[in-house]
């Protein structure tokens, strides 16, 4: 895959036009920049998203008395995990129902993975259309890491 | 337990392939895997050697008929196939004698299938009732695209109905996308995926699964690209993706 084909883009463009772009229209334009897809052939494995998947047995959210169930702010587990996301979205959805500004505290995240950081995205888009304040708190560099690696840093706003 | 339908209105992109082929990965790791073939064409079963569909598949199910456990068939270790069965179409159709309804499927998947770790699901190519039972009855979608600017126009199409969806059912799909059958060395592929990274920066599963002859040949076989040719690209290709769905590894755009 030569880097010239991605230079180009611009003159040779051949989509005319977008059809996704409703979809969103915060999203960067990828298009103006020097992009490099990293598909199978050359990804080593050290520069795909490692969420250091650790197995080890998450808090139950339902250890959580109810009366601090909707209220802010979440603490997020160290260890998001796609196991964990329906859980985790009855929480959010509760506490966003609940509330007008809702903080969300990613410091103990010590390992995220793709599903998570999809909820967390489809949050903060939920949020802005109800007109609500979703803020995400004290990341730790792990979510930071992760979030950059996938361009999620500006949506997220942390 | 996992429950992801395999969807994307288009026909033709590749969610046969990524059902047969993705599941049988999963399965060679070990974890147990159960798919369903919703599509009352049946081509999954095919595609796994199975032609006999006198057998009763998930239609009897969702008529309340059968029960789940009476429908399965073992095809492979750790992989069971539940086939469409023969009346799966009439459900889509809305005939007189078949019951109008979203919720079939969901409830045909609340017993029997407990201790399986992934629940997979091959939809049809079309937007009727089947694939509302479909929606109604995951949390999960996983899309295979192919690389043509058309498919964009689908894609967002179906976006449109999962957002539907999502509103009317108050719930959020975790989606994934798959390129089931890029051709690299055509300059729109390129383009495509790069549109396509731009709106789902952290969906797009990391491998690309290629076109190739073999992929197109082994369905006639009613074999896997896993035991039709084990050491080709397009097994290493699914075993990748097998990793990449089961750990959420994505590809992303590097800055
Ligand atoms: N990556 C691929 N390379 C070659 N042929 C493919 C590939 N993916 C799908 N096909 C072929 O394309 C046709 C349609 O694929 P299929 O999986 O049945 O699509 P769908 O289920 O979405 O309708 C089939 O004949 C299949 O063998
Ligand atoms: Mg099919």
């Amino acid at each position: 895959m030569s880097k010239n084909d991605e230079t180009e883009n611009d003159k040779n463009n051949l989509i005319g036009y977008d059809p996704l772009a409703w979809m969103d229209q915060e999203v960067e334009d990828y298009a103006k920049e020097e992009i490099e897809v990293l598909q199978q052939s050359i990804m080593a494995d050290d520069n795909v998203l490692e969420s250091n998947y650790s197995n080890q047995s998450l808090q139950d959210a339902d250890e959580n008395d109810d009366a601090n169930y909707n209220q802010s702010p979440v603490h997020l587990d160290a260890a998001l995990s796609i196991q964990n996301v329906s859980a985790l979205h009855e929480k959010l959805k509760k506490v966003l129902t609940a509330n007008d500004y809702i903080e969300i505290n990613l410091s103990d995240v010590a390992s995220i993975d793709t599903a998570t950081l999809q909820l967390l995205v489809a949050l903060k888009k939920d949020s802005v259309k109800l007109q609500k304040t979703v803020v995400f708190n004290s990341p730790s560099p792990r979510f930071i890491e992760s979030a950059k690696l996938l361009g999620l840093l500006e949506i997220l706003d942390v | 337990m996992r429950v992801v339908a395999i969807i994307n209105q288009k026909g033709g992109v590749g969610k046969t392939t990524t059902s047969a082929n993705l599941c049988h990965a999963i399965a060679e790791l070990g974890k147990k895997v159960t798919v369903i073939d919703l599509d009352p064409q049946g081509h999954l079963a095919v595609s796994l050697g199975i032609r006999l569909q006198q057998h009763g598949g998930i239609d009897e199910v969702m008529r309340g008929e059968k029960t789940i456990q009476q429908q399965i068939i073992q095809v492979r270790d750790n992989l069971q196939l539940i086939t469409s069965g023969s009346r799966l179409q009439e459900i889509e159709q809305l005939t007189e004698n078949s019951p109008h309804r979203g919720d079939l499927l969901k409830n045909a998947l609340q017993t029997g299938l407990e201790c399986q770790d992934y629940v997979f699901i091959d939809c049809p190519p079309s937007s009727g009732l089947l694939i509302v039972n479909a929606l109604f009855a995951t949390d999960e979608i996983l899309v295979p695209m192919t690389s043509d600017f058309l498919a964009l126009q689908g894609l967002s199409h179906l976006m449109g109905t999962v957002k539907k969806f999502e509103k009317v059912l108050k719930k959020q799909y975790t989606s994934w996308l798959v390129i089931s059958r890029y051709t690299p060395n055509r300059k729109i592929s390129r383009q495509v995926l790069n549109i396509l990274l731009s709106h789902f920066p952290n969906q797009i599963l990391a491998t690309t699964i290629r076109e190739t002859t073999l992929l197109a040949e082994c369905p006639s076989f009613g074999k896997t690209i896993l035991e039709y040719s084990p050491g080709s690209q397009s097994a290493k290709d699914f075993r990748k993706l097998a990793i990449d769905f089961m750990e959420g590894r994505v590809m992303y755009v590097k800055k």
